[in-house]
């Protein structure tokens, strides 16, 4: 009943860290938020997307295609709160707790001594890892797909005494596929190698085998057909580092030339499967992208690097032990897509390495607390680490973020509706930080029917494989595009700037009036709203 | 036993780094081949582990001697956008944290220990990195202060090494490891040689990686 009651207090701190200004912080909504919320919004109101199409299996988002689930289930908060920041991140804020409860109950079905206290550090580590706060308060899939992932995980646990969870295991696993890229890859390759590793326990249950397979097949087939298209390979086509290597030459011999080559990639992608275990990217430095990562804060706190390799030492002298066997292979299955692109510590791809890596610090924690001989220094030393960590939490995420990178997470669209709301005249508003067009829809609930009348036919006859993204689009009187300054001042209209790219001389050597500015929380000007002046020509 | 001692010898000049301190310094690559071979046997052997270690030290002190002018135990100055940047925060914080950051301790601290917390920080998890020792550098900085130090090859060596570390370490060679890895810290991160107190460290068990794998003990 005690472990039941502390478990409880740590799901109340998860999630209150997670809901904790949920639609304040981070400030704004950011571009793929903006586009899975209003999506959802799409297709509550209409049943089909932003470009019309019912039922997508990659959900088309300027240009890319995103896994869908996230989408459909946002429905649900969408249809009883109403589009809104808070509504579109909450289904990634109640996965993160969940995910707190979930890693409880697999931990604790570990067969070693103090099994329970074992699941509450894992459970705690969870629901207090920078990595897990930061995906959880804003509306990526990847976090959902994550907890979909380690219920599949779960059920698979269960199998283990009662074989049909394995089906149970199978649909969930195939489910998790549909929340993100990276899992379809890692939930097929774990699944494959599990029944691999374990084939003598489920060998004589080969008719549940046979249905778990089946059902896991069907689940995929729409993903399967459309293997081929564009749409399920173009992100990683971009993002491969393949090309760079085959399109150089090393040897005028064709067949050195291929085996050098093939050296390179191979180099290469070890160093990028090693990146995502170093301790340097783990406890130290951020993620690359200002969006995928909390200054001053790593994935984990820098502490945690001590039991990070104690962690590993339990690992290594536990490794019969069955859920290590399966957090093992998780352990070395994960990076691998993550692995294959250029893009070095991508945190959001490897969210279930990331997991694992939280549990093995879990089981390093209770080493180090098991050298300690005395109670009370337990508890001390477990109170200063908690306090500490949370102090540093609320400084990098709560104070940093919200004004170092108000910016990157579309701060501003808000206010920048708020004041031409109402406004009758053309407005321009220039696009060229990205697709402005998606913050505006979501931040005015833009009629779906509308936005949809507007897509381009090609995009309807060919929805996954016609990929060129044109972001130029008008909405009612407001047209979202490149400006152009030459013709800018002959019309009577509005126009919105990026300050960087049109200062406050060129808009008096074009006559232009200035109605408001709109700044971000360190006082930088995001959009410079003037108006036009064509009668004094 | 001979076997052994070949191999360690191999690793320890079938690298590109050993050969990068010779042309340094041939003091300070001599220093790091024995040490490399003490370290081994410290890590492998039973006896005369307090003198060993004794040793160690001392050859580690002469080779800080020897490199005493990449030391910097206050680390570097900080940059004029690093100073910036402190200001910047100092704002949020006063606006965010109240009273909580405008008291003596808190003010102190920040203005003359965060930078250097940070920059030591920074500098010890950079040599934790084990893409600076196989890849030449990290996946980020491709290009830039990269220099070859051991081949790709010798990662499943090291790998097997360091979990032989992990499982079996004795008290007396964590000593070691940690003053090798606070003079790392301390070394100034564009110095021509890397965390060159780490050498043996990363020697030793990619030898005792080779040893565990094809020997197989």
């Amino acid at each position: 009943m005690k472990y039941k009651i502390i478990l409880f207090f740590i799901l109340i701190i998860a999630a209150f860290i997670r809901f904790y200004s949920l639609d304040t912080i981070p400030g704004g909504v950011y571009y793929d938020e903006a586009s899975q919320g209003y999506n959802a919004y799409s297709m509550l109101k209409t049943g089909k997307d932003e470009y019309g199409k019912a039922l997508p299996v990659f959900l088309r988002s300027f240009g890319f295609y995103a896994s869908p689930l996230y989408a459909y289930l946002s429905t649900i908060p969408i249809f009883v709160l109403g589009l809104s920041i808070f509504s579109t991140r909450l289904i990634s804020a109640l996965s993160g707790v969940l995910l707190s409860f979930l890693t409880y109950q697999i931990t604790k079905k570990m067969d070693v001594k103090n099994n329970q206290i074992i699941a509450l550090i894992a459970s705690f580590i969870t629901a207090i890892s920078p990595w897990s706060i930061l995906f959880s308060r804003g509306a990526f899939e990847a976090n959902l797909a994550l907890t979909v992932f380690v219920a599949g995980l779960y059920f698979l646990i269960l199998s283990f005494k009662n074989k049909f969870y394995f089906i149970l295991a199978s649909a969930v696993l195939a489910v998790s596929t549909y929340a993100y890229q990276s899992e379809r890859i890692v939930a097929l390759v774990f699944l494959t190698v599990f029944l691999a590793v374990f084939w003598k326990h489920y060998s004589q249950s080969k008719k549940i085998i046979l249905s778990a397979m089946f059902l896991f097949f069907i689940i995929q087939l729409p993903q399967f057909l459309l293997l081929s298209s564009k749409g399920a390979s173009i992100r990683f086509a971009q993002l491969s580092y393949i090309d760079s290597f085959t399109q150089q030459t090393y040897f005028l011999t064709p067949f050195l030339n291929n085996i050098f080559i093939g050296f390179n990639i191979v180099q290469e992608f070890f160093s990028q499967y090693l990146a995502y275990f170093s301790p340097r990217n783990l406890f130290f430095d951020p993620d690359t992208q200002s969006i995928r990562s909390i200054p001053l804060l790593s994935t984990f706190y820098p502490w945690m690097v001590l039991p990070f390799f104690m962690g590993i030492k339990f690992l290594v002298e536990n490794k019969k032990e069955l859920l290590i066997k399966i957090l093992l292979m998780i352990l070395f299955i994960a990076p691998v897509p993550a692995a294959a692109v250029s893009d070095p510590f991508s945190t959001l791809r490897v969210l279930p390495l990331l997991w694992v890596i939280g549990i093995v610090i879990s089981f390093g924690i209770y080493k180090i607390l098991m050298f300690i001989p005395k109670i009370q220094f337990k508890i001390s030393l477990s109170v200063i680490l908690v306090i500490l960590s949370l102090l540093h939490l609320y400084i990098s995420y709560f104070v940093l973020l919200k004004h170092e990178r108000s910016k990157d997470w579309g701060y501003g669209y808000k206010e920048l509706v708020q004041k031409l709301h109402g406004e009758s005249k053309q407005i321009v508003i220039e696009d060229n930080n990205g697709p402005a067009y998606i913050e505006y829809a979501f931040l005015t609930k833009y009629n779906p029917q509308r936005l949809q009348a507007q897509a381009d036919p090609k995009i309807t006859a060919d929805y996954y494989n016609f990929v060129e993204f044109n972001k130029d689009i008008e909405l009612d009187n407001v047209e979202f595009k490149s400006i152009n300054y030459l013709e800018i001042e002959y019309k009577d209209q509005i126009v919105v700037v990026d300050p960087k790219a049109f200062s406050k001389e060129d808009a008096d050597s074009h006559r232009l009036k200035l109605i408001s500015e709109i700044r971000d929380k360190r006082g930088e000007v995001l959009f410079t709203i003037y108006q036009t002046s064509p009668k004094k020509i | 036993m001979k076997l052994k001692i070949l191999l360690i010898f191999f690793v320890t000049l079938l690298n590109f780094w050993i050969w990068r301190i010779f042309q340094f310094n041939p003091w300070v690559g001599i220093l790091a081949v024995v040490d490399s071979f003490l370290l081994t046997f410290l890590f492998l052997e039973q006896k005369y582990t307090k003198k060993i270690l004794l040793v160690l030290l001392f050859l580690t002190l002469i080779q800080t001697w020897l490199i005493r002018t990449d030391i910097n135990f206050k680390l570097e100055d900080p940059r004029p956008e690093e100073i910036l940047q402190q200001h910047e925060r100092k704002f949020y914080y006063t606006q965010d944290l109240g009273k909580l950051f405008l008291n003596k301790i808190s003010l102190n601290y920040y203005q003359n220990y965060d930078l250097f917390f940070y920059k030591l920080q920074r500098n010890f998890f950079y040599i934790l990195d084990p893409n600076l020792y196989f890849f030449g550098g990290h996946p980020r900085e491709r290009g830039t202060y990269e220099f070859e130090k051991f081949p790709f090859i010798y990662l499943p060596f090291f790998i097997a090494g360091f979990l032989f570390l992990i499982l079996k370490i004795k008290k007396i060679t964590f000593i070691y490891i940690f003053i090798s890895l606070i003079l790392s810290t301390f070394i100034n991160p564009a110095f021509r040689l890397g965390p060159v107190f780490l050498f043996p460290l990363v020697t030793s068990l990619v030898g005792i990686g080779f040893i565990k794998i094809i020997f197989r003990k």
